[in-house]
């Protein structure tokens, strides 16, 4: 039913087994992404504009660190993944899911925290295809 | 931190010219790599390739993939870069073919190493730049040295928003302090008196100095960082208070409290209208009815874009008509951009219909004490005719998409989504609709009927309509408020109006509008008559301000020439009041001139880039905006001359 299940992946990465589970229940494959300015954290910031900048390098390496490391747990799995990542936050997900015709989002709820948060009802409408937003806790 | 020179090495990159499989270039790499040592049998490493490419793409999009692989018998980790002379494709997540390959080998041992060498790879190629560079430069060692070393930009370029902002204040500040002790207005007829004389004292000299110089550094500021415009209009009107150029009574007055009481008003008004789903019926229902027709379905769009532009308001209409746009360009496979580009020109177009549907059509009808039947007499007419104009030429312009054919339509969703939409909340909001726009329309003969000040009724129809909302939404009557009304934007507009209005109280603008009038009567000639001068005026208010709010945003410019259209009805120039509309068909029909040239484009290329995840360019913008907007000039010019002998 979900041939492509778009994972965004959030810190605590607590939907991993269930993102898994669903995976194997509808043979999917998955799109393990990261949305660079969610968990950033600096937008509005005291910092100078180098300190920024290294500080969104720094989250960048992370951010690709978790999602090959997710990666190769998916495979040795034996559930096909593919990575990827790019500048956005939780209203940049919809172009997302519509450019790489995902079937599904799998969301953690901390995603939609921060300072741009949103409210679901806020960004659920306009998304091409099924969510699931997890509680953080 | 990674050193990437660590791993990726010259001798191990190379240019493949033509390749037709994943197979045959992973053989070619997994030879490289033999042949410098890295591994010792290169096929186990291309199937190994393979079988990774099996579970999941490595494509990362941009036409770049990492395939990567741990092997037992890897000596160390190494990094191959390959420029494919023909793209290959990969099952790239963007669905690109694929130009570069960047293959990372590592021991099963040093998983550790290799992950954080992986993700300082991917996180440099993603990087714009890089990409740029690794693919446009002729010799594949370059490649490696984009890569390993990336492009950093100099403190200059890094910050060269802030050197330009800084660069122009400078500059205005000389230059304003050249140029107004230079104008000198004359001691005679309407300039006569120590009011206009004052004009020419050293300590007003500085007065009009720094706020010129603050009111465009506001301008230039909030060009350059929209994010913070309210921060910057805050701090340039502080600094005017700090100068003791105004005093904080007369700043409060020129905050125009009127002015932003009624839109605040119309905000919670519209909102609330575009919560229960009444524009969004109504342009469905309209859009049903021409299934099939492409050049229709365009024009319906169109028409309901110029209605709600003049009746409710830019922002509202865009999301409504664009909204659906997006549905009717997916069921008739037609482009976005032609959509995206007809609908924001009406919504420029049709914000000039009537009072309510700009900030600009607002703030000119509280400075010209012009009533919503002015509007009705000299602006809808005109903006009717431009948006007739503007669609005819959205047709011509988009002809290729919109005729020679027939499509199929389904308009169900649009149906399925009428469902939603609660009958009797409905019914109540067309009828409020209804009446906002009868009463607002009728604003001055209440006024006159209960001898109220000019624009009392206005702000106070809009006002008893919002109290009846919120009784009527009950808990949920606050929510709307809070969220419905756009705090940070009024605020902005607050500020802006003082600002502009401190150009008028020092005299910045009555010694504009004086250059203006004396340049216009060289331009007429000198036997020329008053009204000739007049007719000069006209078409230089609206082609400056038409062009100027191209670049800027379209609200400072009408607030910094409305003093100057005040003071130039003051100079008792025969019929100007036709400069109001010069100003308001400027101020609305030069935001369709580029990307940034209104509310409703910004908001239109937002919905647009997050649905299509592409942006458009500057220049494909001004290619076709600048055509719209130079006719809608020229139709206004027409229009505001021929009628010029009938306004007061």
């Amino acid at each position: 039913m979900f041939n492509k299940i778009l994972y965004v992946v959030s810190e605590k990465q607590g939907e991993k087994q269930m993102v898994k589970e669903l995976a194997r229940a509808h043979n999917s494959s998955v799109l393990l992404s990261a949305m660079l300015t969610i968990g950033c954290g600096h937008e509005v910031s005291t910092e100078g504009a180098t300190r920024r900048r290294m500080l969104h390098e720094d989250h960048e390496r992370k951010s690709w660190h978790d999602l090959y490391r997710l990666e190769e747990e998916f495979k040795a799995e034996g559930i096909k993944a593919s990575v990827m990542a790019r500048e956005g936050d939780v209203d940049d997900i919809q172009a997302v899911a519509h450019n790489t015709g995902s079937d599904l989002i799998v969301l953690s709820s901390t995603s939609l925290a921060g300072d741009n948060y949103r409210l679901p009802e806020e960004f659920i409408p306009s998304l091409p295809c099924p969510i699931i937003i997890t509680n953080a806790a | 931190m990674v050193k990437l020179g660590q791993f990726v090495r010259a001798e191990l990159a190379f240019d493949v010219p033509k390749v037709s499989s994943q197979r045959e270039v992973f053989g070619m790499v997994a030879a490289r790599l033999a042949e410098k040592g890295v591994i010792p049998d290169a096929a186990v490493l291309t199937e190994e390739l393979i079988r990774r490419e099996q579970q999941g793409s490595t494509g990362v999009g941009h036409g770049m993939a990492l395939p990567h692989a741990m092997l037992a018998d890897a000596k160390q980790i190494a990094v191959a870069v390959v420029r494919l002379g023909s793209a290959l494709d990969w099952d790239a997540i963007d669905h690109e073919p694929v130009k570069l390959l960047v293959v990372i080998v590592a021991p099963v041992g040093q998983r550790e190493e290799y992950l954080p060498v992986l993700a300082e790879l991917a996180r440099s190629l993603n990087q714009p730049d890089v990409q740029d560079a690794v693919l446009r430069v002729r010799d594949v060692a370059q490649a490696v040295r984009a890569i390993v070393h990336p492009p950093h930009e100099s403190f200059f370029m890094r910050n060269r928003r802030l050197v330009v902002f800084i660069g122009v204040v400078a500059l205005v500040f000389v230059a304003a302090g050249l140029v107004l002790p230079a104008i000198r207005l004359p001691a005679e007829g309407m300039y006569a008196g120590p009011e206009f004389a004052r004009f020419s004292e050293p300590r007003w000299l500085f007065h009009q100095q720094l706020t010129i110089t603050l009111f465009l550094a506001m301008v230039v500021g909030t060009l350059l960082f929209w994010r913070y415009r309210v921060a910057i209009a805050a701090a340039s009107l502080g600094a005017l208070l700090i100068a003791g150029v105004m005093d904080l009574e007369t700043t409060v007055r020129f905050m125009s409290i009127p002015t932003i009481l009624f839109i605040m008003s119309m905000m919670v008004i519209v909102r609330w209208l575009e919560n229960i789903g009444v524009f969004r019926y109504v342009v469905a229902k309209a859009i049903q009815r021409v299934r099939g027709v492409p050049w229709l379905l365009l024009l319906t769009l169109m028409a309901f874009s110029v209605l709600l532009g003049g009746f409710a308001d830019e922002v509202s209409a865009i999301l409504v008509t664009f909204g659906l746009a997006l549905e009717v360009a997916k069921r008739t496979k037609t482009p976005l951009i032609p959509y995206l580009l007809s609908l924001v020109f009406a919504t420029n177009v049709g914000s000039a219909l009537t009072l309510v549907g700009n900030p600009i059509g607002v703030y000119i009808a509280f400075a010209g004490k012009l009533s919503f039947e002015d509007f009705l007499r000299w602006a809808s007419p005109t903006a009717a005719v431009t948006a007739v104009v503007v669609a005819g030429l959205c047709l011509l312009l988009y002809r290729r998409y919109f005729f020679g054919r027939r499509v199929e339509f389904d308009a169900r969703d649009m149906e399925r989504a009428e469902e939603s939409i609660d009958p009797a909340r409905l019914r109540i909001g067309i009828i409020t609709f209804l009446v906002v726009v009868v009463l607002i329309a009728v604003h001055r003969r209440i006024e006159l009927l209960l001898h109220l000040g000019d624009g009392t009724a206005l702000v106070a129809v809009a006002l008893m309509v919002v109290g009846f909302i919120v009784f009527y939404e009950q808990e949920k009557g606050r929510q709307l408020v809070e969220r419905g009304i756009d705090w940070w934007t009024l605020l902005f507009f607050m500020f802006l109006f003082a600002n502009a209005a401190c150009l008028e109280y020092t005299g910045v603008t009555t010694k504009l509008g004086y250059v203006i009038l004396t340049a216009a009567q060289q331009l007429a000639g000198a036997g020329a008559s008053p009204a000739g001068v007049t007719s000069v005026v006209t078409v230089l208010v609206l082609w400056f301000s038409g062009i100027s709010s191209g670049f800027v945003d379209n609200l400072p410019v009408v607030a910094a020439l409305v003093p100057v259209v005040k003071d130039l009805i003051r100079t008792g120039l025969p019929h100007a009041t036709i400069l109001w509309w010069a100003l308001l068909f400027g101020g609305c029909f030069g935001g369709n001139l580029t990307v940034i040239g209104s509310t409703a484009n910004l908001v239109a290329i937002g919905a647009y880039e997050k649905v299509s995840g592409k942006s458009i360019r500057f220049r494909d913008w001004i290619r076709f905006g600048a055509i719209i907007t130079g006719v809608s000039l020229l139709v206004a010019t027409a229009s505001l001359l021929l009628q010029l002998g009938r306004a007061p």
